[in-house]
């Protein structure tokens, strides 16, 4: 192992974070590298350093009188602020029921939007021109019918087929 | 102890944070290096843990998921007061270390001792001081400290690498007796 190779290991090596193999490539080299072995103990008096003086610092608890009215506003803040839709939407049964709907709601309007499906306007529509144009026969009977408009006269023909698909010419 | 709190027994809930009500100071302390700044990420910890208690993953650490909760207050809190430089200036508030009993001679240590290790710390990235506290003051493995700051283990080794050099670095150049004292 190079100088450049260990010295990239001598922080992990300081706090034991090698593994058994490197660590021992690191300390071979370590033994007869005199300016690696400097280096590698620097840091580890360093960390030493870093450690005691942490453990030296003596830094204060809470008081009780703190603690306690931490306690109370956590508690408190905690529940109030909640927003009532929030807590609904967490219980199980709320976001199942919610979860059904929407699934519901998507599926009736894919059934609306679904590109084989006849135009339901279009036919009442025809059912509804039909059974006022003929107001002997029954209002609810089916009846189909074609429209057929001329580009150049203008000229309206609509075909009306009754339930044997036979037809007649709009009498208007 | 979780559960209970969740089932709706809210008194449950001081057993649980108590054991962390100093760690958590001390680090939200060691993060921010102000004490005021310390007392509030402390309390908006616990103010989130509580609030956030149905999202714990029973199959990890209370502990980390904590921990995890005040570092990131931490860091929100930092970014509002770009707390480092108002630090650099007067971090040395009042009362931050335990009552010395009023002698001078142990005031004036306690004081030289915060005043070298916030030295040191200063010279971290924000990434390195938290990986530099949890590991090597708090004690906490590489995982361990890879999970807390949701990074991975290679991370945490480089940047726990680059830490330790630059403390190295600082205590050389500043507080060349405190390295004399280890060897």
């Amino acid at each position: 192992m190079t100088c450049r190779g260990a010295k990239r290991y001598l922080p992990l090596l300081a706090g034991n974070e090698l593994s058994q193999k490197k660590s021992m490539r690191v300390k071979a080299h370590l033994e007869r590298c005199p300016g690696c072995r400097k280096e590698a103990e620097d840091i580890a008096a360093a960390l030493e350093a870093a450690k005691g003086l942490a453990q030296k610092e003596a830094l204060r608890d809470w008081t009780d009188a703190e603690w306690r009215q931490i306690l109370r506003s956590v508690m408190s803040a905690a529940v109030e602020k909640r927003p009532w839709a929030a807590r609904l939407v967490q219980k199980p049964a709320f976001a199942f029921g919610l979860a059904l709907l929407l699934f519901a709601a998507g599926a009736l309007w894919l059934q609306k939007k679904l590109p084989w499906q006849p135009e339901e306007r279009d036919g009442l529509e025809a059912r509804t021109q039909a059974a006022a144009l003929r107001p002997g026969e029954p209002a609810g009977q089916d009846v189909s019918s074609m429209t057929i408009v001329s580009q150049e006269t203008g000229l309206k023909i609509v075909w009306f087929f009754n339930k044997n698909f036979e037809w007649k010419e709009n009498p208007r | 102890m979780v559960e209970r709190v969740l089932s709706g027994d809210r008194d449950a809930f001081e057993p649980l944070i108590t054991p962390y009500r100093r760690p958590l100071l001390s680090l939200a302390y060691r993060m921010t290096r102000n004490w005021e700044d310390a007392k509030e990420t402390t309390q908006e910890t616990f103010l989130r843990a509580f609030k956030y208690l149905a999202n714990v993953d029973f199959q990890k650490s209370f502990r980390n998921w904590i921990y995890q909760i005040l570092i990131n207050t931490a860091r929100n809190l930092k970014k509002k007061q770009a707390v480092q430089d108002r630090l650099r200036h007067d971090g040395l508030g009042p009362d931050l270390l335990v009552d010395s009993g009023n002698i001078p001679e142990r005031q004036l240590l306690d004081r030289e001792l915060r005043s070298q290790l916030a030295d040191c710390l200063d010279v971290l990235s924000d990434r390195e001081r938290e990986i530099f506290l949890l590991r090597d003051i708090e004690g906490w493995n590489i995982k361990e400290t890879a999970e807390v700051l949701r990074c991975s283990s290679i991370s945490v080794r480089v940047h726990l690498s680059a830490a330790r050099r630059k403390i190295k670095e600082r205590i050389k150049e500043k507080y060349p007796s405190l390295m004399e004292v280890r060897r």
